[in-house]
């Protein structure tokens, strides 16, 4: 079993926007894509 | 003090031109293969939500070849944010590359196993079973990333031994991610060659797929 996972770099030059994508792909809304795909989301739904 | 008009509009162009300026920012993202399906899908509605460009590379989450996410950021490549296997997030954090309190997981993924359509099932039950079908395979492909990692140790010299036998795997060179193939040695190759078949593993949506178109 993975989990994949992201994290902004120690270089990030965007790190709210960097954040922001992490989020975004972290939240339930990312959900059915991520199924999609055959992985399992671990969003709170 | 109040501005005149034409001074006042021009006033609110700059502020708005500046705001546009400030919020339209490149990030750069490197990702590995297992996510990526899931990233493109989604990407296009982040960069329209926030107005932001998404550059993108990409890379194997580890191994030895040098698109391999660790391999970039230790030449130096840089990026605001890495999305790849978990464990090796930890890794680059324990090497100063990313920042671990940062880091949030965004999906699980199972590895599987494939074999040709009208071939017998592989028994992979338990963790002794799946040994044994990987030592008598004829040949395996699997990934040098996530799930190879995982299997190689698996059917490896040592672990082999444990099984009474003497096949060995070695890795060919085949870039391409989820396709390595495996060879075994030349004793392997004979006791397998009546009874082994050909396996290919990988995440299990890379198979999926693959099974699928």
């Amino acid at each position: 079993m993975i989990f994949f996972a992201g994290a902004l770099t120690s270089t990030a030059k965007q790190p709210g926007e960097a954040t922001a994508l992490i989020h975004f792909l972290a939240s339930p809304e990312a959900a059915a894509a991520i199924k999609k795909a055959g992985l399992t989301p671990l969003s709170q739904r | 003090m109040t501005l005149r008009t034409p001074t006042r509009w021009l006033f609110t162009v700059a502020t708005l031109l500046t705001a546009s300026t400030v919020s339209a920012a490149d990030v750069h993202v490197m990702i590995s293969a297992g996510f990526y399906g899931v990233y493109s899908e989604l990407s296009p509605a982040f960069e329209r939500a926030g107005g932001h460009r998404l550059v993108t590379t990409r890379g194997p989450s580890m191994g030895d070849s040098p698109e391999a996410i660790p391999a970039r950021l230790a030449r130096g490549e840089t990026a605001d944010v890495v999305i790849l296997d978990g464990g090796v997030v930890d890794e680059l954090g324990r090497k100063g590359f990313v920042r671990t309190d940062t880091k949030i997981e965004l999906a699980r993924s199972l590895i599987g196993m494939v074999v040709r359509a009208g071939a017998a099932k592989p028994n992979i039950g338990s963790v002794q079973a799946l040994r044994n079908t990987l030592v008598a395979a004829k040949s395996i492909a699997y990934s040098d990333s996530g799930s190879g990692t995982y299997l190689r140790p698996r059917c490896s010299r040592s672990s082999a031994s444990q099984t009474k036998s003497s096949a060995r795997v070695e890795r060919c060179e085949d870039r391409r991610p989820a396709s390595r193939s495996l060879r075994l040695s030349r004793a392997a190759k004979r006791r397998s060659a009546s009874t082994g078949q050909r396996i290919d593993t990988g995440p299990w949506n890379y198979l999926r797929r693959s099974v699928t178109d």
